[in-house]
C-alpha cells in the first residue's frame, strides 16, 4: 500500500507487510526505511505505542468523522496531517462508509422563500429542499442526503441566523 | 511542637503540608471534596475527612465555618492554610483564634496585616525601600478618575487584599478605568477577599520579577534566602522559575537582602514570608510581601536543602530559627517548570478530564512532585496546576538542557497540558538570554512558535508514517473481516464470531 501524506510537506509511505502486533516490520518514508514495530494498542486495536527505528514513541491520532486521520500526536506534541491519495497493489480498503448528518442548517443566514418539501415526503442526495434568500442571491437548499424529511423547524419567511436549523432528514 | 495539624487545601500544596507534618512527627489531618478523594494528599494522610457541599455558590474548600467546626471537633492545634483559598482571609484568622487554633500564617502583630498589599507598601516606603508610583486604596467608584490622573497609563488595578495574581488588571487608558474596575470588584466577591478595596499602580511592560524568601523567628532571628526570578508567567501566575537569578549580581543580592531584614523587622513579620521586587532596567521596584507559603518554596529546598515549608510549621509553633545565614550557593542552578492540565493552543483554557497515561521523568537532581496519576481526573473547578518539574545543575546552563531532557521524558495523555510548550521554552533563545517576556504568552503565533520549534525533520516523516499505519490497520480489519465472513458458513468460531460482530443493517434490509 501507497500513501500519500501531507504533513509539512508530501510524504510517500509504503507498507507492504501485515502489520501485527509485537512482530517488527518495514515501512518506507520517501524511500527511507524504517524498523517498525507495534509495542502496545487499545482494545479495539488503536496503536497507543510504536518502536520505530528502536526508539519509543507513544503516539495519538486524530480522526475525522469518516475515519480518516488528520492529526498525529507523538509525545504531546500535534502534528496535522492530510491524507491525499491512497493506492493498492494487493487490496483496497472500503471507504468506512461515512455518516452523514440529516440536519440540515443554514449556512448563511437569510430569509426562507420557499420550502420545497413537506414532512413524511422522500428525498434523493442532492435534490433541493428550500430555497434561502442570503446574499442577495437566492440559494438552493439541497438534500446531503436520501432519506425522508422527518421534520422541518422553520416556515417560509422565517429569518434565519447561520448555523439554524432547518430540517432533519431520515 | 504543635501535635495534630489540619491542613486545608487540595493538591500539591496539600501533599506537601501533609509531608512536611508528618516529618516533624505530627498528626497530618486533612480535608477533600469528593471528586479529590484519590489525591495524593488525601491518601497520604493520617485522617482525612470529607467535606460537604453545604452551599452550591461556595466550593468547600472555601467554607469557613465548616472548616473552623472540624477543626474544633477534631482538637486540633493549628490549622495550615496552604496557599489560596483561605490563606488570606481575616475572618478564618480570627475564628480560629477565638477556639484556641493558630492559623499557620503570618503573625498580624497588631499593626499590619500582610494581606493588605497597600499598608505593606506604606511600611516600606518608610523602610526605605523603593516602590512603584500608585494611588492611595479606595473602595468608591468616584475615586476612580481623581486616582488615575496623577499616574502614567498604563496602569494596572489590584485588589488591596488579592493574592496569587488574583484580583489584578492592566489598564490601557482612561475609558478602561471603569470596567476594570468592576471586574476587579467581582473577583474580590467571588474569592471572599477581605475587602473590596482596590488601588492603582503604574505599569511596567517587561519587569523580571524576583522573591526574596524569609525566615523569621519570634526573637527575630531573621534569614533571607537568595533569590528566585520568575521569567514567564501567563495570567499572572508562574511558569517559569529559577534561582538564583542569572541577571542579579551579588552586590545588589547584599543590598536588597538588607533591606529585606530592615523591613520585616519593622512590619514585626514571624514565621515565613515571600519579599516580592519587580526589576526594570537594572533598578528595583518592592512590589509586596506574601506571608503565605509559595509554590516556589520547592526551588529554594533543591538549592538550599532548607525545608522552607517544615520552617515555617516549625517557627509558627514557636521554635527558634536555626539557619543563621545562607549564602547563594556557588555551582547550583536550579530551574523550576509550573505543569498545568490546560491547552496553550486555545488560550490557556482548562483541559479538564481523565489522565489515561502517565510517564514521568528520571534523574539525578530531578524532582517531580504530582498530583496526578494514571486514571486521574482533572477538576474543572480548581486551579489546573498539575505538577512541578525541578532540576538542579551546576550552571544555568546544564540546568536548562537537564529541564529539556526532563520534560521531554514527562508524558501525560488524556488531558492537554503546557508540557510540549515549555519544552520549546527551554529550547528558545529567548529564555538562554532572559529576554523572554509576558508578552510571549500573550501572543498565539510565539506560543505556537515554541512547539513547532521542537518539530524535526524525522518528526514529520514519523507523523506521516503514523497516519498512514493508522489509515493501513483500518484497512487490514476489513479484509480481515472478509476473511471471517467467507468463512461464516463453515462451523469456525471465527466465522461465528463474523456472524455475530457484523453489523445487522444488511439482514434487516433483506
Amino acid at each position: 500500500m501507497k500513501y500519500s501524506v501531507y504533513c509539512d510537506k508530501k510524504h510517500s509511505v509504503s507498507i507492504d507487510r501485515k502489520t501485527d502486533t509485537g512482530k517488527p516490520f518495514d515501512i518506507t518514508v520517501n524511500k527511507s526505511h524504517h524498523d517498525v514495530a507495534i509495542r502496545k494498542v487499545k482494545e479495539d486495536g488503536t496503536i497507543m505505542t510504536l518502536l520505530v527505528d528502536h526508539k519509543v514513541v507513544p503516539i495519538e491520532v486524530e480522526r475525522r468523522g469518516d475515519g480518516m486521520p488528520v492529526r498525529v500526536i507523538l509525545k504531546g506534541v500535534p502534528f496535522d496531517v492530510e491524507i491525499a491519495k491512497v493506492a493498492s497493489t494487493r487490496f483496497r480498503p472500503q471507504a468506512p462508509e461515512r455518516d452523514v448528518s440529516g440536519q440540515v442548517h443554514a449556512n448563511l443566514p437569510g430569509q426562507i422563500v420557499e420550502l420545497l418539501v413537506r414532512v413524511g415526503e422522500s428525498v434523493e442526495a442532492g435534490s433541493p429542499l428550500g430555497i434561502l434568500d442570503a446574499m442577495k442571491m437566492e440559494n438552493e437548499i439541497l438534500s446531503p442526503k436520501a432519506g425522508t424529511v422527518k421534520s422541518i423547524t422553520v416556515a417560509q419567511d422565517d429569518i434565519l441566523a447561520k448555523g439554524d436549523l432547518i430540517l432533519e432528514i431520515e | 511542637m504543635f501535635k495534630r495539624i489540619l491542613i486545608a487545601n487540595r493538591g500539591l500544596i496539600q501533599a506537601n503540608c501533609v509531608r512536611a507534618v508528618k516529618e516533624l512527627g505530627a498528626t497530618a489531618i486533612t480535608v477533600y471534596e469528593g471528586d479529590d478523594r484519590d489525591s495524593a494528599g488525601v491518601r497520604n494522610a493520617d485522617e482525612a475527612y470529607e467535606l460537604k457541599q453545604t452551599d452550591p455558590r461556595v466550593r468547600p474548600y472555601l467554607d469557613l465555618e465548616q472548616i473552623v467546626a472540624l477543626a474544633e471537633e477534631l482538637k486540633v492545634d493549628a490549622v495550615h492554610p496552604g496557599y489560596g483559598f483561605l490563606s488570606q482571609n481575616g475572618k478564618f484568622a480570627r475564628e480560629l483564634e477565638r477556639r484556641g487554633i493558630k492559623l499557620i500564617a503570618p503573625r498580624v502583630d497588631g499593626r499590619f496585616n500582610l494581606s493588605n498589599k497597600h499598608e505593606v507598601k506604606e511600611a516600606a516606603v518608610r523602610a526605605g525601600l523603593p516602590v512603584l508610583k500608585g494611588s492611595d486604596v479606595f473602595s468608591d467608584r468616584e475615586r476612580l478618575e481623581p486616582a488615575a490622573r496623577n499616574l502614567n497609563f498604563p496602569l494596572v488595578m489590584k485588589a488591596a487584599h488579592g493574592y496569587g495574581g488574583v484580583g489584578m488588571t492592566v489598564i490601557k487608558d482612561m475609558r478602561r478605568l471603569e470596567s476594570a474596575f468592576e471586574h476587579v470588584q467581582s473577583t474580590c466577591a467571588k474569592f471572599f477577599m477581605n475587602s473590596p478595596e482596590v488601588f492603582l499602580e503604574e505599569y511596567l511592560p517587561a519587569p523580571r520579577h524576583i522573591e526574596f524568601p524569609v525566615l523569621r523567628d519570634e526573637a527575630g532571628r531573621t534569614t533571607v534566602f537568595p533569590e528566585l526570578e520568575c521569567p514567564l508567567q501567563r495570567r499572572f501566575q508562574k511558569l517559569v522559575l529559577e534561582s538564583p537569578s542569572p541577571f542579579i549580581d551579588a552586590d545588589l543580592r547584599t543590598k536588597l537582602q538588607s533591606e529585606i531584614r530592615v523591613l520585616c523587622e519593622r512590619l514585626g513579620i514571624f514565621g515565613f514570608a515571600s519579599v516580592e521586587f519587580l526589576i526594570s532596567e537594572g533598578k528595583p521596584y518592592f512590589l509586596e510581601i506574601n506571608g503565605y507559603i509559595q509554590p516556589s518554596h520547592t526551588a529554594t529546598s533543591l538549592l538550599t536543602g532548607v525545608d522552607l515549608l517544615k520552617e515555617q510549621i516549625r517557627l509558627l509553633s514557636g521554635e527558634p530559627l536555626e539557619i543563621k545565614q545562607v549564602s547563594p550557593a556557588e555551582q547550583r542552578h536550579v530551574i523550576n517548570t509550573y505543569i498545568y492540565a490546560e491547552d496553550p493552543e486555545t488560550d490557556f483554557t482548562p483541559s479538564p478530564g481523565q489522565v489515561d497515561r502517565l510517564y514521568l521523568p528520571f534523574g539525578e537532581e530531578v524532582v517531580l512532585q504530582t498530583s496526578i496519576f494514571s486514571g486521574a481526573r482533572i477538576s474543572p473547578f480548581y486551579d489546573p496546576m498539575v505538577a512541578k518539574l525541578l532540576v538542579r545543575g551546576r550552571t544555568r546552563n546544564e540546568a536548562i538542557l537537564k529541564m529539556g531532557i526532563a520534560l521531554e521524558e514527562f508524558f501525560v495523555e488524556g488531558v492537554k497540558t503546557n508540557i510540549p510548550m515549555m519544552r520549546g521554552v527551554m529550547k528558545s533563545e529567548a529564555f538562554r538570554n532572559g529576554t523572554l517576556s509576558p508578552e510571549h504568552m500573550k501572543d498565539p503565533e510565539k506560543r505556537q512558535a515554541f512547539i513547532e520549534s521542537l518539530k524535526s525533520t524525522k518528526d514529520y516523516e514519523i507523523a506521516a508514517l503514523v497516519a498512514s499505519l493508522a489509515l493501513h490497520r483500518d484497512g487490514e480489519t476489513l479484509k480481515r473481516m472478509e476473511v471471517m465472513e467467507n468463512e461464516s458458513d463453515s462451523k469456525s468460531v471465527m466465522g461465528a464470531a463474523a456472524r455475530w460482530l457484523k453489523p445487522r443493517k444488511s439482514r434487516r434490509s433483506r
